[in-house]
């Protein structure tokens, strides 16, 4: 089904209706959004609690392979480590195989629903028919169109693996999600997924739709102008872009009004704390610096000589910076006492700084308190954040409404206002797709050309 | 569901069992003598599995008063409970369990699914349920969650499963309509009213049902029960019950309260429950124990029955299969099966079914031997009571007829190899049962023998002089009713040689010397049978109590001797008084 057509929705009723009857369903998805999702909606159609379970499809293999490590033949730790995931859904599919567990699933569940399916890699999509195996009744439910993920290995493809075992059901769709927004732009969004294909030119001067808006060039300036324009401060914006570093770029040029949404697993901060030196190393001061910096609007006064002093451990307070002086003082301390409490110290100090701005808020937050749990736990910083970041996945996201971010990390999230800031660098039909389609009210499409050349995997 | 293997750590008198149960039996009777641990292993399993919120531990259940060690009660289950195999209950924490009832990590395709439940209990007192796993990882187990096992015991508090209350299965029953509270507001308001009569369907159909039960389980002929008002105890307020007619069952007997208590919870508990019955007989006529017996064999509705018994009847009308005797070494409690017992316990158990419920056996080899003990341990028993110490009942002994001299030494290996205290009690003139005598000496048990070459008669007229064998031939003409029988049978041995009276000095003083004329004495007197029956050993048993201090009889005295020690463990030397001389009694 394509996006916003009410799939959730459509999902969270067929659970409904099965849970009227006294049945009860294992409805796994891929991300924990989709998971909160999932929930939120089961329990807005009053479903008992004690007749569903929503989990993502990799943290259910991982339960079984905790349980049963033995059948597993692997042993796992009590958090997760998720770049192992691949292990864990092959280890997991030989768990669901087996004759105890199959039992387990036929007695606990009476359907299996499975969402996204277009995500689904060969190994998932393996662990998936051993859990239809043991289920009475599985339903899966995707959308080709928005196949985009960072998971590796080939793809169960819908042809070859898919339709074989679960028999395509197409139905007629509706733009639910533009019901109270913009109806023309979901009819529009409908209407164009047959031309986006491998291998088609898609021209954006040749659309003309109420909220979709093409403006040439790419440039800072354009962008800023877009981006600063939408003054309902109610209604959220996302601006999106391929790679990370442009996505920082523009939250950086727009001044701290956009933040930038990490990824899951939290690859900035990780790069960041690598390089954290232990409590009671003078090099604490020079590391905060280049942290702030990558974070932070307004520090351009920490330039090359500052950090060169701090490196060499020298005192910086003499420089004269206007208006971040107290941050100077800050760093000095820092040096003299490099503690990590001494370093939350000076974080909280640069937020006091009048004209500062924090553009990665997420990045900002989680790394400081991995930092603090490793000052009170003394465990690994690496783990620490594994630690916070984990959080996420359980809980969701935090609301912002002025986020920059990748098409790949909105994946199954709703925006009113979606800035493509340059449309070359979504040659890839899904990507493309994707990006369009978290827009409930308006697209503004920045390119060098309204041209599209469309390539699969591009 | 069934329990698969059960081990306990000092509860009561257990301070150790590890049990792996007889898993084709349905019905698993528990003999053995008193103290060995029967009822404290059921308690356990009715703890373990039973539904009960809370229980309230004492200092005194724990092994050897000592709070130190934790009370550890600990089954293997297997047929889970398909609520307890869910994914919100126990589904990810199943086990497994192989053939010979280890238990695995894993439930793996060539183990068994397996659920394993544990109670301890620690110096606060606080039951603590949980399920565990090998790795020692532990999830909370409610009670809710516990009555999912069905599991009950039937013991003599009987009276809170004949009412309905909140947590009575009865009540239980009933709440899923609402009939209970329906009808006790009916029913108040019919107190109210002058008692006008009301009857509720639902609850008048349970009764039925409980009655219907009852019936089929031997609890006699009730014709009517039914629900009423039970205003007994009108301190706790009146309650719902049963009562049959007018009466309440309540006041009913033991037994039939026991029996209906059984039904009510068996209907409460549903299908593939587990029953749990101390002292099946209780209350019961042999006939009504029976068939609650045979019922509790053949009834679908149960996947597994656990109950002690004391009774011989039930020994013997149960299938081997289905006993299982516990011993108890210093608290190391052990239960072994009879379903593997060996051609000779079979005949053991038919022969003498309450060897089996006894702390100590001696199989003695034929009827004239176990005639003679009988009196000799009369005799120790008043002489022990006089001076105030246990008898042989309280030593839990039993003496078995082993029906012959080649029997004896393999009926005392099988007892032996079950762990009983067992010895055996023979003549010593049939080489041919030497060696399976050697074999069961080997295993452990005493084999107490009269001298070499002798049987009982030619013991006992060893040592006799003329006065001494004048009166063992009084002791024949006895049995035999007439002296001229008795001169026959002694003539009959050397016709050629005939004795010329029933006084051996007579004998004397013709051609016999004392010799021959104890050899002629001693074959007479077996080859016609004068002491062949129990009573003719208890006659011979009662002359030598009398003479018990006799020296014409020290050396048989001294092997009855060797019995005394381990029918008394504890007995020093304590006498018989006696005269001098073999009387004429």
């Amino acid at each position: 089904m394509p996006a916003g057509t009410g799939k959730t929705h459509l999902l969270a009723a067929a659970a409904a209706v099965a849970a009227s009857d006294g049945k009860r369903s294992l409805v796994l998805t891929h991300t924990n959004a989709g998971v909160d999702a999932i929930r939120k909606r089961l329990r807005a159609f009053g479903v008992p609690e004690s007749q569903f379970r929503v989990d993502t499809i990799t943290s259910w293999a991982f339960s079984l392979v905790r349980s049963y490590s033995s059948i597993a033949g692997m042993s796992v730790p009590e958090v997760p480590d998720w770049t192992q995931s691949d292990d864990y859904l092959k280890a997991a599919t030989t768990v669901a195989g087996s004759r105890a567990i199959v039992d387990v699933m036929a007695v606990s569940f009476d359907y299996l629903f499975i969402d996204e399916y277009q995500d689904c890699t060969l190994v998932l999509h393996e662990f998936v028919m051993a859990l239809a195996a043991a289920i009475p009744k599985s339903v899966i439910l995707g959308d080709r169109l928005q196949a985009i993920f960072t998971f590796v290995g080939p793809m169960a493809t819908w042809d070859g693996h898919v339709l074989p075992d679960f028999p395509e059901h197409v139905l007629a769709v509706e733009p639910h999600r533009w019901t109270n927004h913009n109806r023309d732009l979901g009819q529009w969004l409908l209407d164009i997924r047959p031309e986006l294909v491998d291998g088609r030119v898609f021209d954006f001067a040749a659309h003309s739709v109420p909220g979709l808006s093409y403006v040439s060039g790419t440039g800072p300036d354009v962008l800023a102008a877009v981006a600063h324009s939408f003054r309902d401060f109610d209604e959220s914006v996302v601006l999106l872009d391929k790679w990370p570093t442009d996505v920082a770029t523009h939250a950086s040029r727009l001044g701290g009004s956009f933040s930038v949404m990490e990824d899951i697993s939290g690859n900035f901060m990780r790069a960041q704390l690598q390089g954290l030196p232990a409590e009671g190393d003078s090099q604490l001061a020079w590391w905060f610096a280049n942290f702030a910096k990558a974070c932070v609007v307004g520090l351009s006064g920490i330039d090359a000589p500052v950090l060169k002093r701090l490196a060499d451990s020298q005192g910086v307070a003499h420089y004269t910076r206007a208006g971040i002086e107290p941050i100077l003082v800050a760093l000095d301390k820092l040096r003299d006492s490099p503690t990590y409490a001494q370093l939350a110290q000076t974080a909280t100090d640069v937020r006091g700084v009048k004209g500062l701005r924090i553009y990665r808020w997420e990045a900002w937050n989680d790394t400081l308190e991995a930092i603090a749990l490793t000052a009170e736990n003394g465990d690994a910083v690496g783990g620490n954040l594994a630690r916070v970041r984990d959080r996420l996945r359980r809980t969701g996201r935090r609301n912002d409404n002025r986020i920059a971010s990748r098409t790949l990390l909105v994946k199954g999230l709703e925006y009113d206002h979606v800035i493509i800031a340059d449309v070359s660098k979504m040659q890839d039909p899904c990507n493309l797709y994707v990006a369009l389609s978290r827009a409930r009210k308006s697209v503004t499409v920045f390119g060098s050309s309204s041209l599209v050349q469309l390539r699969s995997g591009a | 569901m069934r329990v698969r293997r059960l081990w306990i750590e000092n509860l009561r008198g257990i301070r150790q069992l590890d049990w792996v149960l007889p898993i084709e039996q349905r019905l698993i009777a528990l003999v053995g003598p008193g103290d060995s641990g029967k009822s404290t292993i059921l308690d356990a399993i009715h703890y373990l599995l039973g539904d009960r919120w809370s229980i309230p531990f004492a200092d005194t259940d724990f092994f050897g008063v000592n709070v130190d060690d934790p009370i550890v009660i600990k089954a293997l289950l297997i047929d889970i409970p398909a609520s307890l195999r869910k994914d919100t209950a126990f589904g990810l924490w199943l086990s497994g369990v192989d053939q010979d009832g280890e238990p695995q990590q894993d439930p793996e395709d060539e183990f068994e699914p397996a659920l394993i439940v544990q109670l301890t209990v620690d110096a606060s007192l606080e039951p603590r349920w949980s399920v565990v796993r090998l790795d020692g990882t532990e999830q909370f187990l409610t009670s809710s969650q516990r009555r999912a096992f069905s599991t009950f015991k039937v013991d003599d508090r009987t009276d809170a499963q004949l009412r309905w209350s909140r947590n009575s299965p009865l009540g239980r029953m009933s709440s899923e309509d609402g009939g209970e509270r329906d009808a006790l507001a009916a029913a108040s308001r019919a107190a109210r009213e002058a008692l006008v009569d009301h009857e509720n369907s639902s609850l008048a159909d349970l009764a039925a049902r409980v009655q219907d039960r009852t019936n089929q389980i031997g609890g006699g002929s009730f014709t009517d029960i039914k629900p009423g008002l039970d205003t007994s105890r009108s301190a706790m307020g009146a309650a719902l019950a049963l009562y049959e007619d007018v009466i309440p069952l309540t006041s009913f007997g033991l037994g039939s309260r026991r029996l209906t208590s059984l039904a009510v919870q068996q209907l409460a508990a549903g299908a593939r429950s587990v029953a749990v019955v101390d002292e099946l007989e209780s209350g019961l006529e042999p006939h009504r124990a029976v068939r609650l017996l045979n019922y509790l064999l053949s009834d679908d509705g149960y996947s597994q029955v656990l109950v002690t018994t004391h009774s011989p009847v039930i020994v013997e009308q149960a299938q081997i299969e289905n006993l299982a005797t516990v011993q108890s070494q210093a608290g190391i409690v052990t239960v072994t099966s009879l379903g593997d017992a060996s051609e000779p316990m079979l005949r053991v158990r038919r022969s003498r079914p309450s060897s089996l419920l006894a702390r100590r056996v001696v199989v003695a080899e034929g009827k004239t031997e176990h005639g003679l003990l009988i009196e000799c341990i009369e005799a120790w028993d008043a002489n022990r009571a006089s001076m105030g110490l246990s008898t042989s009942a309280g030593e839990g002994l039993a003496i078995q007829d082993g029906m012959g001299g080649s029997e004896v030494a393999p009926r005392v290996q099988a007892l032996a190899d079950l762990g009983f205290v067992v010895a055996g009690f023979l003549d010593n003139d049939d080489r041919s049962i030497d060696a399976a005598v050697g074999a069961a000496e080997a295993a452990g048990a005493p084999m107490i023998r009269w001298d070499h070459g002798c049987k009982t008669e030619t013991q006992i007229c060893s040592q006799l002089s003329a006065k001494g064998l004048t009166a063992f031939i009084k002791l024949g003409v006895h049995q035999r009713s007439s002296e001229d029988t008795v001169l026959q049978d002694l003539n009959a041995v050397d016709p050629s040689k005939p004795v010329p009276s029933l006084d051996v000095e007579d004998w004397l003083i013709l051609n016999f010397t004392l010799e021959e004329a104890r050899d002629r004495i001693a074959a007479g007197s077996v080859n016609r049978k004068w002491f062949k029956e129990v009573e003719g050993g208890r006659v011979l048993g009662r002359w030598i109590v009398k003479n018990y201090e006799s020296a014409q009889l020290s050396a048989t005295v001294a092997h009855l001797e060797e019995v005394r020690a381990l029918v008394y463990p504890d007995d020093a030397e304590s006498p018989v008084e006696a005269g001098d001389e073999p009387d004429d009694a």
